[in-house]
């Protein structure tokens, strides 16, 4: 296979050897099937409505033309509905989808936390009192003397409700800045619950209800508040309760982590409710000993996506890859089993692990896939269930063939920056604060903060878009915080150690890491701990001298290699929330003018964040500099000063 | 009257300590430039070599066992959304 065929795929190495041993085995992957099927040019910029039995209604702007007034009275679907209306209502529909993804995953860990509570989930416990008793401050609820279980009741319940809840506001918009309320209230997009905000989009997009571009916008605006602020934050916070808050630890990331020698099992999706427990059994002796009946010298746990992020930032499993190495991870021969439970799982798994030996397993009833074993997570069973996971793993190993090839790249990363974990390495146990971040930002050691986060795309190279982006980011000392497969992507670019930081970062932010004793690149979790984000950049507002609201930070926001409902959900509650935010590949109301220039520039005026897109992430990553540049200069931050020292003289002048 | 003990010299004092220091196994010296004081030695990087293992490495919020102990680490800590005394600057120009 020539060189270039390679590179044009991924920029990581080993995504390289496997595709190309993907090809040589005569595997269908998403690299493959990317190369023979284009995406629809119509359907990609949002001018495809196939919302009733009338369509669908392909209504494409003129190519290579300036559309003429007439010609855009006639650019209508069947029912009426305008270019803009389409655009509208395609994209608050992917917020919904992305917004229900993450909430019913907020809904799973709340009903686990009730079942625990009650103690009806064995094998579970509350590992963090400490973050339990933060929210019971912060809901109200009585702490005294009570039982951590009886507090945890009512945090569960309380929580679950905030999903059907009718009216008044969800409960977590409270954490965000003063500032930031009063702008959702004015607009009228704060949420009154989760659902109700989701399913108001499927209603409003329903053939002949709202057909005002800007209004159906403003619930698009509402339901992904309410995904960041509601059901994404949800489950992070009730996540730490029963499995920790994250704190640094230290990992692999890359294919290379698979064993020749052991049981290799691959956790993919997002919900760590069940791999938790694998944790757990892959440990126990008694499956040890199993393993090594079988041959192997043990058991290898690895991660694929965002539920390897949850198991990495907890416990420091390993990171096997990102979404479009699923497909390769099997290719190696080595995986024994694959475990997925929900989100980003591709349909193709079974099929390739047919050419293999892998035990491809589903464990949600709501996700499963034709040809893969169904062991279905029961939180009152959870301790067999993980047991009979890692069992059929173990009966799979002797059935490994001799097509194997695990790749020799890995790097080390460190994970597990939760919020409070930065806020506790920033000012110690006893003063835990973000001032030494805020006061670098101000001195200008450090010019920004940036969130890049994400999936990986098949129209793109592999990782090329979230490197570049991040490399150049820190390279003029902008900090950057990560989620998802982004993180993964500088991972395994060797981006998240602490000697990053005097490779890849400018002098003002090297200094400070150094300082610290932090990379350059802070991984920050899965994509529901977005929400983490949120709340650093709360802290970095309520701390003080940066402004009285997210919109007021000098930072900004980017997902650069994005393709899923879930990425569009998150770009949008950060813009809601005030963030300045970039996208790459491709954007998806380019099939109006209207409603694209309203995401990209009245959505600033309505709240101080807005969207932007660029493919190319040097050039995105300059805008975001740029934009932080801007927020510098309004907070009067953007000149070095002399500092002076006074002395008593020049004190008293002062005084008079 | 007893004869007053002459007082150590603290330069000599600290050049025993540095020498017995630097023959210490994993502890290093740099030579810096500073200012008005020429090329001058200070101690290097004091981390330990190789990588920490084990999940348990960077935990810290064990550190607080009681739930007194935690219940004032989030009053002190998590201060602007956890304390009564302490607001934010956000507050101070919107009072809550």
């Amino acid at each position: 296979m020539a060189e270039d065929e390679k590179k044009n795929k991924s920029i990581d190495k080993a995504t390289q050897e496997l595709y190309e041993k993907a090809c040589a085995d005569e595997i269908s992957t998403s690299y493959s099937r990317a190369d023979s099927l284009k995406p629809c040019p119509i359907g990609s910029v949002g001018s495809c409505c196939k919302n009733c039995g009338m369509g669908p209604c392909r209504i494409p702007l003129p190519k290579g033309k300036e559309e003429t007034p007439e010609e855009k009275k006639k650019r209508r679907g069947i029912c009426g509905a305008t270019a803009e209306t389409i655009a509208a209502r395609n994209f608050i529909r992917m917020i919904a989808g992305g917004a229900a993804a993450h909430s019913d995953h907020g809904r799973g860990v709340a009903e686990l936390f009730v079942a625990v509570a009650k103690g009806e989930a064995p094998g579970y416990k509350i590992r963090d009192e400490q973050k339990l008793l933060a929210l019971a401050l912060e809901w109200g609820i009585d702490i005294g003397d009570r039982s951590n279980e009886e507090i945890a009741l009512e945090i569960g319940e309380m929580s679950l409700a905030e999903f059907g809840k009718q009216e008044g506001e969800i409960l977590f918009a409270k954490r965000a800045p003063l500032k930031r309320q009063e702008i959702w209230r004015e607009q009228g997009v704060m949420p009154r619950g989760i659902d109700r905000e989701i399913v108001e989009i499927m209603h409003r997009t329903h053939i002949g209800v709202d057909q005002e571009y800007q209004n159906l916008l403003t619930q698009g605006v509402r339901a992904s508040i309410a995904d960041g602020w509601g059901g994404s934050m949800i489950a992070t916070e009730l996540q730490d309760i029963l499995f920790g808050t994250p704190s640094p630890v230290l990992s692999e990331v890359n294919l290379g982590i698979l064993k020749e020698d052991e049981v290799n099992i691959i956790i993919h999706g997002h919900e760590p409710l069940l791999s938790e427990m694998i944790v757990a059994a892959s440990r126990d002796p008694e499956m040890i000993d199993l393993a090594k009946s079988k041959g192997a010298k043990g058991i290898n746990l690895g991660g694929i996506c965002c539920t390897a992020n949850e198991i990495l930032m907890r416990h420091g499993v390993p990171l096997a890859g990102t979404f479009l190495q699923q497909e390769l991870a099997l290719v190696t021969g080595a995986v024994d089993a694959m475990v997925v439970d929900v989100q980003c799982i591709m349909e193709s798994l079974p099929d390739i692990a047919q050419c293999y030996h892998t035990q491809v397993i589903t464990t949600s009833p709501k996700a499963k896939i034709k040809g893969a074993m169904h062991i279905e997570f029961n939180e009152h069973d959870a301790v067999n269930g993980a047991k009979a996971v890692v069992k059929a793993a173990i009966e799979a190993f002797p059935n490994r063939g001799k097509n194997v090839r695990i790749p020799q790249d890995t790097h080390n990363l460190i994970a597990g920056f939760s919020h409070e974990t930065i806020n506790y390495l920033l000012g110690g146990l006893f003063r835990a604060s973000y001032r030494p971040l805020n006061e670098n930002i101000i001195n200008g050691r450090i010019r920004g903060v940036a969130g890049v986060v994400g999936c990986n795309n098949a129209r793109w190279e592999h990782n090329q878009a979230h490197i570049a982006m991040v490399k150049e980011l820190i390279k003029n000392d902008v900090l950057v915080i990560q989620t998802g497969c982004s993180a993964m992507a500088s991972a395994m670019a060797g981006l998240m150690v602490p000697e990053a930081a005097s490779k890849y970062a400018g002098k003002g932010l090297a200094e400070v890491c150094e300082t610290v004793g932090i990379p350059p690149v802070l991984h920050m979790g899965s994509c529901v701990d977005n929400s983490r984000i949120l709340i650093a950049a709360t802290a970095m507002v309520k701390d003080g001298g940066l402004g009285d609201d997210i919109s007021d930070l000098p930072a900004a926001g980017a997902a650069p290699e994005w393709m899923s409902e879930k990425a569009i959900s998150i770009g949008q509650y950060f813009v809601a929330s005030g963030v300045y935010t970039v996208f790459g590949v491709t954007w998806p109301t380019q099939g109006s003018k209207e409603v694209t220039e309203y995401l990209f520039k009245d959505m600033e005026e309505k709240y101080g964040g807005m969207w932007d897109f660029e493919p190319d992430p040097i050039q995105a990553a300059h805008k975001m500099i740029a934009h932080i540049d801007e927020k510098r200069k309004a907070l009067g931050i953007d000149k070095a000063r002399e500092r002076v020292l006074y002395d008593m003289e020049m004190r008293r002048e002062l005084e008079g | 009257m007893a004869k007053k003990a002459a007082p150590k010299k603290p330069a000599t004092q600290k050049k025993t300590a540095m020498a017995k220091s630097a023959t210490e196994p994993g502890i290093k010296y740099v030579k810096k430039d500073a200012p008005g004081r020429g090329e001058v030695e200070i101690l290097a990087e004091t981390y330990d070599n190789g990588l920490p293992s084990g999940e348990d490495a960077g935990r810290w919020r064990q550190k607080l066992e009681s739930r007194e102990d935690k219940l004032k680490y989030l009053q002190n800590g998590e201060r602007y959304w956890y304390s009564d005394d302490w607001f934010g600057s956000e507050k101070r120009k919107t009072p809550a």
